[in-house]
């Protein structure tokens, strides 16, 4: 071993004439992925309907919201064709005001946390090397009840009435049976009551994942920020989703069976509703926005070639976002006056503090890299710039005093496009380009996908940045009309026409997608050269991910492995855990071989869940026939 | 799992000062309430973890210098696939639809899912 | 010079003030957010791969990291400074104030009355955008109360709004500055959602001088006693 030492040599002279050969590949140690059953999805309509894989539940996931995305995003552009010109043209008043409602309804409730969990689902049990989520079934729960839930609030368009006309925080008593009478109301509260107790179950899949399943050697410390940052979610989806579903059932019961919790004529408040509904609307945004910071979290390092800078201090800057975040609400309420201002500022500008860590830790991890710009790259850098963008016009809303005049105007439409964009948008697709290998063993196209970026932050920004200008001015949101004066028109009709720009972007995106399914499947396990340990099996993984697993010393178990002939590089005992285990047993990179029994079994009956030394995925027979009654118990 | 519990009472701390901060500078009464509830959130798991602990020790998972070698045995089972959980969604679903759409169909709801509840206890293969 | 932008002039001594803050807010957005940027390019292209040489590997550099916590922090909290001493003033009411005004909002009009006199001023639906008439150079406290659903009350001129939740009365008041008089034809609208025509819940602003709105407000009681 050469003692080669990159972490004190200040030129970058590292690798200078290390002999790349030695460095080690993944697939080295994997051998035949195929040799291990069958990989992938479920191959049939049943299959698909009774599975209770977390990778198929969590593609399962991902699609949907996906399809909700496109949902969302052509009722989008109903709204930017009407608003191209003042007066009406395209669709009635009544529809409008649906339509706004479900855009944002499905854009946060069915896109954007659901895209969140279809990742954790998918990428959290790769990440600490876990077999499965700790609860399989109720995983299996929750996705169908997202999916019927989702149905549910869509299926209002064709009720009698048309579909909740609302907004998307449903104030009473606009919201009560006076304000919207029609089935569409009632069903958009039962569809956010079904969908919001889907993710309370998978909060609480995700904590017992997280605090039960790893694997030894992965210590807390030493987890991928993504998978933090989907602990520290789903703690937040604990403490909000519940008062959302408490709310909601008041509201039905106001408008089903005459109770009177939020309507003022018979001593009930609207304002109640506006506290328990921001108690859980402000953490919902940042339940929105974690996942995705965790996911550029994993792609900054990997393009360039650096460790996460100052994990530590991101992990405590994430978990004080997420105390700090259900202690913020009433901001959305400044305007009713009926609150102490000076708490709420506080604690909103406040927030903006551990904000600015993450985003000088992203910029630390990429300084003094070598940075490379693959298309999950591009879109993380888009990602920064962007949120950035809406985080600063956040703290000007943040202080009431700014927040009396832009609060309900465009300005407040901007500011959250930019966050939710930046993070839902930006990150997703960064998110999709780097795990696309993992999932489908294929890779996508980097030039479409560079076309994709380019076209999608044109886009974005000729959409949404002209609407701060339209907010200042005085342009209220939620309006199929505004008057012809000055500015208005024109700054619409800019607006409506990056809408187009952000439909052409979809195009490179699709052909995309298209042409990478279509070509074989022939990508190793980590094509990008990575860090964390879905990198470590096949792509896509083998049935229960894991037919052997490296040994874990820091946060970055693959680069180690990979550097493992350069002593110095990775994490300083990793070397000699990976000595101990050669010694250990000669035998050290065994594949487990199914027989044809076992594969018998595998597909019909129970199997325990085993660890073996080398790994989780071991598939012997059941020893003892009375144990294991509950799916779920680990023992 | 100290680091757990460790992490569990702090959210639990961090939401009581708060609660009695908002309570001090004369917050609404919802709010405190909340605040005071999610306290109780993170104390409960809290307790839970530090109990879990003290009975079992120090799990082989938390110490840094371990290997995948160093824990076998079983450590769960997986189910096996299942048509229970869809059903259950549908059954949830037609619970709560019927309450605007006509108790019939929360009755239709209510029946599925206890079916579907009492056959997943009965289910050997789970 | 007309200004291209539709936002209409500030005409109450606190939206001046609420324009400063702005200034100051936005210029160190604008400066946030150009900071970043410059960060960002100059690491894209200076960093850039150059060969396959692996970079330094260092985690840790915890003076720069405190900095960037300290740093924001103390931004933070001059803004908070900043916004605390102007919003006590603008949420300061005035119990002595020269006019009182009473809006009556409604799916989807306004009601304008001014107490004292027994004027009001209704927006029908029939009707142009109602008008609501205001005195230069004096204090006017505004009473806001709703019949139905939740609206709010903004004249942008105002930089301010205020919600009007049913069940109670709500309440502000503003200085309006000495050099205010004028019209302002698309200054006030209804900014909380409130339904089928919440779009159409607009007004008008004009603001007289002070002896000329007297003239006004006798000139409107004698026609309402009239008519009424
Ligand atoms: C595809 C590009 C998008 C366009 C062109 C777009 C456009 C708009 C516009 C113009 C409005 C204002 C409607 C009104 O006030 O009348 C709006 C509202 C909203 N949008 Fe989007 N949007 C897009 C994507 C998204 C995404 C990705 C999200 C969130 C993840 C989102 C969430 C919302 C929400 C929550 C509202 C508020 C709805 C309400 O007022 O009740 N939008 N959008
Ligand atoms: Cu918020
Ligand atoms: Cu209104």
């Amino acid at each position: 071993m050469t003692a080669v030492d990159p972490t004190v040599d200040p030129d970058r002279e590292a690798m200078g004439g290390a002999d790349p050969d030695r460095l080690v590949e993944i697939d080295d140690f994997l051998g035949d992925p195929d040799a291990h059953g069958p990989r992938g999805l479920p191959r049939t309509i049943i299959g698909w309907l009774t599975t209770t894989d977390h990778k198929a539940l969590g593609i399962a996931y991902i699609v949907t919201s996906m399809v909700f995305l496109g949902i969302g995003g052509a009722l989008a552009g109903v709204i930017r064709a009407e608003l191209a010109e003042p007066g009406l043209q395209l669709v009635s008043v009544e529809t409008y005001n649906s339509v706004f409602t479900i855009h944002g309804s499905v854009m946060v409730y069915l896109f954007a946390v659901p895209f969140g969990f279809g990742m954790a689902n998918y990428l959290l049990p790769l990440q600490i090397g876990a077999p499965d989520l700790a609860f399989p079934r109720l995983n299996a729960f929750s996705y169908w009840l997202y999916l019927i839930g989702g149905a549910v609030m869509l299926l209002g368009f064709v009720a009698d009435g048309g579909a909740a006309s609302f907004g998307w925080f449903a104030y009473p008593p606009l919201s009560g049976a006076a304000g919207t009478p029609g089935i569409g109301a009632d069903m958009w509260i039962v569809s956010i009551i079904l969908t919001g107790t889907s993710g309370t179950l998978t909060a609480v899949n995700v904590i017992a994942t997280v605090t039960m399943m790893r694997t030894p050697g992965m210590t807390l410390f030493r987890m991928p920020i993504l998978t933090w940052n989907m602990f520290i979610t789903s703690f937040m989806v604990l403490v909000a989703f519940p008062v959302l579903s408490g709310a909601l059932l008041m509201l039905l019961a106001d408008r089903q069976f005459g109770t009177h919790f939020f309507d003022p004529v018979d001593g009930g408040s609207p304002i109640l509703w506006q506290h328990l509904f921001w108690f859980f609307g402000h953490p919902e945004v940042y339940i929105v926005a974690l996942p995705f910071f965790g996911v550029v979290t994993e792609i900054f390092p990997v393009f360039s070639r650096r460790p996460v800078f100052g994990y530590k201090g991101l992990v405590l800057a994430t978990l004080a976002i997420g105390a700090l975040s259900t202690s913020v609400w009433a901001h959305h309420m400044f305007a009713t006056g009926d609150l102490v201002l000076p708490f709420f500022a506080a604690t909103s500008l406040l927030i903006g503090v551990p904000t600015g860590v993450k985003i000088f830790n992203w910029i630390g991890t990429m300084w003094d890299g070598s940075l490379s710009f693959e298309a999950p790259m591009k879109f993380a850098i888009g990602f920064l710039v962007t949120f950035v963008a809406g985080g600063v016009t956040g703290i000007m809303l943040a202080s009431p005093t700014l927040d009396f005049h832009l609060t309900d105007s465009y300005f407040v439409v901007a500011h959250f496009h930019y966050v939710m964009g930046g993070t839902v948008i930006f990150a997703m697709f960064a998110a999709i380009y780097f795990w696309w290998p993992k999932v489908t063993g294929r890779l996508l196209s980097e030039k479409l996908g560079t076309w994709h970026f380019w076209l999608l932050m044109a886009g974005f920004n000729v959409t949404f940045f002209v609407q701060h200008l339209l907010g200042r001015a005085g342009m209220p949101r939620r309006v199929p009309d505004y008057r012809p004066i000055e500015n208005f028109e024109l700054w619409n009709k800019i607006s409506s026409f990056g809408f187009l720009i952000l439909v052409a972007s979809m195009v490179p995106f699709l052909i995309n997608v298209v042409r990478s399914l279509r070509s074989p499947a022939t990508v190793g396990a980590d094509p990008w050269h990575a860090n964390s340990l879905e990198w470590a099996t096949f792509s896509p993984p083998a049935d229960h991910n894991f037919t052997w697993l490296p040994p874990i010393r820091s946060e970055r178990p693959v680069f180690d492995l990979r550097w493992i002939n350069f002593e110095g590089v990775g994490a300083p005992t990793s070397a000699d855990a990976w000595e101990a285990r050669h010694d250990h047993d000669e035998q050290w990179l065994p594949l487990h071989q199914w027989s044809d029994e076992e594969e018998q079994k595998r597909t019909t009956g129970p199997r325990p869940i085993e660890r073996t030394s080398e790994g989780q995925s071991s598939d012997e027979d059941r020893a003892d026939g009375d144990r294991g009654d509950d799916g779920e118990e680990i023992t | 799992m100290k680091i757990e519990a460790i992490l569990w009472t702090g959210v639990a701390v961090f939401y009581i000062v708060i609660g009695l901060l908002y309570l001090a500078v004369g917050g609404d009464t919802a709010g405190v309430v909340l605040l005071l509830l999610a306290t109780g959130l993170g104390g409960l798991v809290a307790g839970w973890v530090w109990d879990w602990t003290r009975r079992n020790g120090e799990r082989v998972e938390n110490r840094a210098d371990v290997d995948a070698i160093d824990s076998t045995g079983v450590v769960g089972v997986y189910p096996t696939a299942s048509l229970r959980p869809l059903a259950l969604a549908i059954g949830v679903t037609a619970m709560f639809l019927g309450i605007p759409l006509g108790s019939w169909l929360s009755m239709v709801g209510i029946a599925i899912v206890a079916s579907q509840v009492l056959l997943l206890t009965r289910d050997t293969d789970t | 010079m007309t200004s291209r932008s539709p936002l209409a002039p500030p005409i109450t001594d606190q939206a001046d003030d609420i324009d400063r803050v702005w200034d100051v807010f936005l210029y160190l957005a604008l400066g946030v957010l150009a900071f970043v940027v410059v960060l960002v390019v100059y690491v894209v292209i200076r960093f850039r791969r150059r060969d396959d040489r692996l970079p330094q590997q260092k985690h840790y550099n915890i003076p720069l990291e405190i900095a960037y916590t300290v740093v924001p922090f103390v931004l933070v909290v001059g803004l908070f400074a900043i916004t605390v001493v102007t919003v006590n003033a603008i949420d300061d009411t005035d119990t002595d104030p020269d006019l009182t005004v009473h809006v009556t909002a409604f799916q989807w009009q306004w009601e304008f009355e001014y107490p004292e006199s027994g004027v009001r001023i209704i927006g029908g639906a029939d009707t142009d955008a109602p008008e609501l008439v205001l005195p230069a150079d004096s204090s006017v406290l505004f009473e806001l109360e709703s019949l139905d659903v939740i609206h709010s009350f903004w004249i942008t001129a105002f930089r301010f709004k205020r919600d009007i939740i049913p069940g109670t009365v709500t309440e502000f008041s503003v200085d309006m500055s000495d050099d205010a008089a004028g019209e302002y034809p698309n200054a006030g609208v209804c900014a909380e959602y409130c339904g089928l025509d919440h779009a159409l819940m607009r007004f008008s602003v004009r603001v007289l001088e002070p002896a000329e709105f007297d003239a006004w407000l006798v000139e409107q009681a004698n026609d309402q006693e009239v008519a009424g």
